[in-house]
């Protein structure tokens, strides 16, 4: 007789196997995944991967609006192979435009691109916590090596664009963090306790029922004058709000009915009718509301309401904040569904059964089965965040020197107005590394929606 | 509360309000569990067996279900008596998984998938016996041993849906047993399994609480079941009891027309011999609940019904002899066969 085989337990690929393997399927997503990677090891570095520092530049000679520098591979008088090299450039003006014009001055000779130069005079930190002046390519004095040209100051344009995206990618991670938090917080107390409502306030009439104590009759007191308070605030705006627009309107109107039927409401709650209010409705349609705004227009009325002349620091923090705030809305509609309908799982009642508090099982069991709609949702709205932080910055709202960013970067190049485009359209660059990004970012976050849907596995 | 009852539920009033109108899923249900004995309630969908079972919990959904009336006396295992309508939700927390412990029908969807089976069992453990999370999992490792999985150790790292639907069954059971409650409520625990994997889960459960002394509310619709596990049977109907006995007399001499009703649409091999292949059914369905029928609620399907006395008199539990009670006006009746027309 045949022998029983041993089984053998999770012989099985797991979960993260089978999502791993997928997402290596879809090809654009791995691309995705390697610019991204390539980005963001560049902004981790960069000073090392830029050639000067970001701000740094020579008032004599001048090199505004200088043109990226022409790499030789070869010796112009012999034409042999060589070792990459560059010329020094003189400046002189166009008697037209008035435009800095360079050439080629081979009269001092050539000047080879070294590899990991020392460039003392403009030290550098990685993460404000390691020193260093070494710098991947570099030439030396008085020759100069501008990758990608420069801007109207003199400032190398490749070095802006390296040390801007420090800001403009870690900008989207920031914000999508900040949305992610208040998402989750939000959309899973709405989805947990919708159609539960919670009593904000109980009627006087309440109070005179027979076995009520003096402890309800505190509650009740500090509650009253809390509603109260709300009361006097709502009448005090309208108050405000009709001495700013002088007189009567269809609007003056409008105003004032909402806040007598909100005062009407907040009475009747007080004196017979209990107050409960749904944390679902509240939070959903404020979502709604926020929506119903077009995003830059939000984001500008936001920022409008801070000082226009406010710390850099500050403000790169305060855009990552707005920027995170007009995109929980989306994160707390996905987390709400998706806690709807795990909250009806019987493996909730069985842990309710064990004795789990509410919070215990928000958090243990029904939160980590948004995961996956977290982590897509998440992926898909850094491209939106980067590209607001950009739009910002261009409008000049944004992220001001001396910080960079690429939405600065662009803003700079329009300064010149349309002739800046012809005649130096080297400025127009940290727009493709905008869009490389964004596209980068996208087909990550296509490649892992793929990878977590189990309905599109091959 | 006598010293050998566990449970006094009296005069237990569930509803649910409905924008339709008010739902009584379970209206005025009284019954009590001894210590080590085993409990059926036994009824159709819908005749709040369930309710009753997550009243008992205090996990009815509030909105639209609220507990209105009747008390719970329960007897905790420091030997308080509690009346679980009236405890906070605080104390209501302690009282769950570690005196009153449940397993529900459905052993797929009653384990959170994302975790494995260990975390999922020292769960309990580590709530309500601040235990580490060490000793839990050697903790969770015996009481998988104690439910006959093989290799429990093992065991513990896996998924749900590494398991069979028996297996998963056992984990729940284990889940529930592991800090050794005084009550467990069975959710219709076998439904959703195979004949045989039903046998071994019984046989599991009755081992178990002679080992553990525990007491079993038994929720379930299958007949067969009930004869195997139950000492005592109450039988519901529209959110009432409506017979209650023990065990043997249910089925050998069962007084309310619902209770045979029930009997007769369980196929019998005996009968199928002498061939009599025809099952009995029960005529219609359980009433809306929101439009019960005046009287009798189970009048409209029942074979002895009288125009005039089971349409309008309201049926009380009477005592027919040795703690049997029926809810039936014409028991009596029906009993010795005056002046009943079939």
């Amino acid at each position: 007789m045949a022998q029983a085989t041993p089984r053998t337990l999770s012989a099985s690929r797991t979960r993260s196997q089978v999502i791993w393997a997928q997402f290596r399927k879809h090809r654009l997503a791995v691309w995705g995944a390697r610019i991204l990677l390539v980005l963001y090891t560049m902004a981790l570095f960069a000073g090392f991967f830029s050639t000067y520092d970001a701000n740094y530049y020579e008032t004599y000679p001048p090199s505004n609006n200088h043109p990226p520098s022409k790499i030789h591979f070869r010796d112009p008088d012999t034409g042999a192979w060589s070792r990459p090299f560059v010329y020094a450039t003189k400046r002189t003006l166009d008697e037209l435009t008035l435009q800095p014009r360079y050439i080629e001055d081979k009269s001092q000779g050539k000047f080879y691109i070294h590899f990991f130069v020392r460039t003392p005079d403009q030290p550098y930190t990685i993460l404000r916590l390691f020193r260093g002046d070494l710098r991947l390519l570099g030439v030396d004095k008085p020759g100069r090596l501008f990758l990608m040209g420069t801007d109207n100051f003199g400032r190398d344009l490749w070095s802006r664009i390296v040390y801007g995206s420090q800001v403009s990618l870690t900008i989207g991670i920031l914000a999508s963090i900040v949305s992610f938090i208040l998402g989750l917080a939000l959309g899973g107390v709405a989805g947990f306790y919708s159609g539960r409502p919670a009593t904000m306030s109980l009627p006087l009439t309440h109070l005179f029922q027979p076995g009520v104590g003096a402890r309800a009759w505190l509650g009740a007191a500090v509650s009253t004058l809390l509603w109260l308070a709300i009361i006097a605030g709502i009448i005090a705006i309208t108050v405000q709000f009709l001495q700013v627009t002088h007189g009567f309107s269809l609007l003056s109107l409008i105003v004032v009915a909402l806040a007598a039927w909100a005062v009407w409401g907040i009475a009747r709650g007080l004196l017979w009718k209990p107050i409960r209010i749904d944390p679902d409705d509240v939070i959903m349609r404020s979502v709604e509301i926020q929506s119903a705004i077009p995003d830059l227009f939000l984001l500008i009325t936001l920022r409008a309401i801070f000082p226009p002349s406010i710390d850099a620091l500050f403000s790169f923090y305060l855009i990552t904040v707005l920027l995170g705030f007009i995109g929980w809305g989306g994160l707390a509609r996905i987390v709400r569904g998706t806690v709807l309908s795990t909250r009806e799982q019987d493996y909730v009642t069985a842990a309710q059964a064990l004795g789990a508090s509410d919070r215990r099982i928000i958090a243990h069991h029904i939160l980590p089965a948004t995961a996956t709609y977290v982590i897509i949702s998440l992926s898909l709205a850094v491209p939106g965040a980067i590209l607001g932080e950009s739009g910002l910055s261009f409008l000049g709202l944004g992220i001001r020197d001396p910080y960079v960013s690429w939405g600065l970067l662009l803003q700079s190049a329009q300064e010149g107005g349309f002739a800046s485009f012809t005649d130096r359209p080297w400025v127009l660059i940290p727009g493709f590394f905008i869009v490389l990004a964004i596209v980068a970012w996208n087909f990550l976050g296509d490649g892992l929606r793929d990878a977590f849907d189990p309905r599109k596995r091959q | 509360m006598d010293d050998k009852r566990l449970v006094e539920v009296s005069d237990l009033k569930v509803h649910f309000f409905t924008d339709d109108g008010v739902v009584k899923a379970v209206d005025g249900v009284s019954f009590h569990i001894d210590k080590g004995e085993t409990l059926a309630v036994v009824g159709e969908s819908g005749s709040g067996k369930s309710v009753t079972s997550l009243a008992m919990m205090r996990l009815i959904p509030n909105p639209p279900g609220k507990i209105v009336g009747g008390s719970m006396l329960f007897r905790g295992k420091d030997g308080k008596v509690k009346d679980l309508v009236k405890e906070d939700e605080a104390s209501m927390r302690k009282i769950r998984g570690n005196d009153i412990a449940m397993i529900f029908q459905e052993p797929m969807t009653s384990l959170n998938p994302v975790y494995t089976i260990g975390d999922q069992i020292s769960e309990a453990i580590v709530l309500h016996q601040g235990k580490s999370k060490k000793e839990a999992l050697e903790q969770s490792a015996e009481m998988l041993d104690l439910v006959g999985i093989p290799e429990p150790k093992k065991r513990l790292s896996n998924y749900p849906h590494q398991m069979s639907g028996g297996m998963r069954q056992r984990v729940m059971i284990a889940m529930a047993l592991s800090c050794n409650p005084s009550l467990l409520i069975a959710d219709e625990p076998t439904t959703a399994l195979d004949v045989t994997i039903q046998a071994q889960i019984l046989e599991l459960m009755e081992k178990l609480q002679k080992e553990i002394g525990m007491s079993i509310l038994f929720i379930t619709h299958n007949l067969g079941v009930v004869a195997e596990m139950a000492d005592r049977v109450v039988v519901m109907y529209a959110g009432r009891a409506v017979e209650e006995a023990d065990v043997t007399p249910i089925f050998k001499s069962p007084l309310h027309p619902y209770t045979m009703g029930l009997l007769n649409s369980v196929p019998r091999l005996d009968l199928a011999a002498e061939g009599k292949i025809r099952l009995e059914a029960i005529p219609g369905n359980v009433p809306n609940p929101l439009w019960l029928p005046s009287g009798c609620a189970f009048h409209p399907r029942c074979k002895y019904m009288q125009e005039g006395r089971c349409t309008t008199d309201v049926p009380v539990l009477e005592d027919a002899g040795n703690g049997h009670m029926v809810r039936c006006v014409r028991w009596s009746e029906i009993q010795t066969g005056e002046g009943v027309k079939v």
